[in-house]
């Protein structure tokens, strides 16, 4: 039976109004409306053009209700910044991120959830310091944050969105916490985002987040939770210079900016010469391009789960007729990760042979 | 002029001697500091002249910028740019010192000495900090003393020594060579060229992590 609500999240996810899916597939709004209300239901010829204008397979619009995400329940880093479509395409990631994942728990077992309780935890650097100390972390550096995060049973997701405006959001779907990065920015930026969004999900997980205040709460324990107070302390210069910056943020894998900020923030450098910095990684551009940028993070848990599958002989059409959505949809969310691990077609053996050395996994 | 004959004070008691002259040692190592800063802002396309004039006239700026809570004034005088305490008894300008400046038994002067091989020269030419020479005014109004601030950036050692000192001779080449008094303030260090693998943790750092998956039954 035709969905209407799927066809919401379709349209959604896509960035589109009504009146913008009406006029591509070439029918009245008040139809499009009429099929998301469930008045009407749309013909074989309708739903064909709604499945190619969507990028959605036609058996997509016959499924169960998708649980919905909200813009109450997630938390956005710039959400007053961000668009209506761009905010509905993010949420309809995530809505189809989420069925991803039940169809991905009901085959394995992901590591359980281990978030200590810190609701009632106001300062973000003592908040940043007793997660630490919680998963043992001591002053080390994170040499992969996403892996961390899985590890510790945070659902990681990649957003495919581009523009400037979504950087990653949020959010507890029941005792599960799930973060979305947007992976079209630099590593450090990216890793950022994923220690901001850790901040949310621990310091406002039954609060709405609310606004600026979180914002930079969340802020600031990204700051402390990437580089740890001690750890500067005893590795900073105690004269800085932007050169000795681009080097030395390789040891916590964060943006100049990022660094340069936390320096200041731990008092290492004067309000004088924090501006002086700020002028110049501006003027030098380093806060539009990243100088020499990292190797970007993604999931270890999903690389492991396509390895599996492909033990198995499933191929990423298997897989995505199973989840009922075209392959590049679940590749937009996985990092890229099923492109390379799963083959097209059951007998691709040339394919396979490249892939496996780009998914080593860490041991 | 004879050394022994100079007056020298360190750790506490410069402190003492610098609260004598209505002064601390915090606003003067600040201003030495935002000049190395502006020194090292510089890059090999800049003039060579230009680190060293960069940070002679950021440290102006700076003690003159401290001082001014304390009624402290600008003066340019002589072509110096002097800094002048509310009543006019005491003027600061900002000299590069050499080698021996910032140490206790040493006898700088405001010019660094070449060495006899070329390459000292050369470096004795890159730690140049400010512009060479200091012409001290002919004539100071009477109740005015004249001070000092030397400043030199010691690569080999990694820190900038800095001392408030009172010129009495001018050698050859508008060179000062003679202190009547010297106030040696604590040295600020500094990294010279900073070297990742030598700081700790190369990167990237920290434990490598296995993210544990099982197949359901």
């Amino acid at each position: 039976m035709f969905n209407p609500s799927r066809l919401v999240l379709a349209r959604r996810r896509r960035g589109l109004t009504k009146t913008q899916l009406a006029k591509a597939v070439d029918v009245d709004r008040r139809m499009v409306n009429g099929y998301e209300s469930g008045e009407y239901i749309p013909g074989p010829e309708t739903l064909s053009r709604l499945s190619t204008e969507l990028k959605f397979p036609e058996a997509f619009f016959f499924g169960d209700d998708l649980e919905e995400v909200s813009e109450s329940t997630a938390s956005f880093r710039s959400m007053s910044k961000m668009t209506a479509g761009q905010r509905n395409m993010a949420l309809g990631q995530g809505a189809i991120a989420l069925h991803f994942n039940r169809w991905v728990e009901r085959r394995f077992e992901l590591p359980p959830v281990d978030l200590p309780d810190l609701r009632h935890e106001c300062d973000p650097e003592a908040a940043a310091a007793a997660v630490r100390q919680h998963w043992g972390l001591g002053q080390q550096p994170i040499k992969n944050l996403v892996h961390l995060l899985e590890s510790r049973g945070v659902r990681v997701f990649s957003l495919s969105i581009d523009a400037a405006e979504v950087d990653a959001f949020s959010m507890w779907k029941e005792t599960i916490p799930f973060v979305f990065l947007n992976t079209r920015k630099s590593a450090e930026h990216s890793r950022f985002d994923a220690a901001h969004e850790l901040g949310h999900l621990l310091l406002h997980r039954h609060a709405a987040p609310a606004g600026r205040e979180a914002e930079a709460q969340a802020d600031a324990f990204a700051s402390a939770l990437l580089m740890p107070r001690g750890s500067v302390l005893a590795h900073a210069p105690r004269f800085v210079t932007l050169e000795q910056l681009i080097r030395l943020k390789r040891i916590w894998t964060v943006s100049l900016s990022a660094l340069t900020y936390r320096l200041h923030a731990v008092r290492l450098l004067s309000d004088w010469h924090y501006r002086g910095l700020c002028i110049e990684i501006s003027t030098r551009g380093f806060r539009k391009s990243e100088p020499e940028e990292a190797p970007r993070e993604s999931s270890q848990a999903l690389a492991k789960v396509f390895a599996a599958l492909r033990a198995d002989g499933l191929t990423k059409n298997d897989v995505a007729s199973q989840v009922g959505v075209h392959p590049s949809e679940i590749d937009q969310l996985a990092f890229g990760l099923m492109l390379v691990s799963l083959t097209a077609t059951a007998g691709d053996g040339a394919a396979r042979g490249t892939s496996t050395a780009r998914l080593r996994l860490v041991k | 002029m004879n050394a022994s004959s100079v007056l020298v004070t360190v750790g506490p008691s410069a402190v003492g001697r610098l609260a004598q002259l209505g002064l601390q040692a915090e606003p003067l190592l600040e201003a030495a500091a935002r000049g190395l800063a502006a020194a090292h802002a510089c890059t090999p396309n800049h003039p060579r002249i230009m680190p060293g004039l960069a940070a002679w006239s950021e440290t102006v700026c700076g003690v003159r910028e401290n001082l001014a809570a304390e009624g402290w004034e600008r003066l340019d005088e002589g072509n110096l740019p002097w800094t002048v305490n509310a009543t006019g008894s005491i003027a600061i300008a900002v000299a590069t010192g050499d080698e021996e400046t910032g140490k206790e038994s040493g006898s700088p002067c405001t010019k660094s000495k070449k060495g006899p091989q070329v390459a000292q020269a050369i470096e004795a030419n890159q730690l140049e900090l400010f512009p060479q020479g200091i012409q001290l005014p002919a004539s100071t109004p009477p109740g005015r003393e004249t001070w000092l601030l030397l400043i030199h950036r010691d690569f080999g050692a990694g820190e900038l020594r800095v001392e408030l000192s009172r010129p009495v001779n001018m050698g050859e080449d508008n060179r000062v060579d003679g202190w009547s008094e010297r106030i040696i303030l604590d040295a600020i260090p500094f990294d010279r060229d900073l070297d990742i693998e030598s700081v700790g943790p190369t990167t990237p750092s920290g434990p490598d992590i296995d993210v544990e998956i099982k197949r359901r039954a």
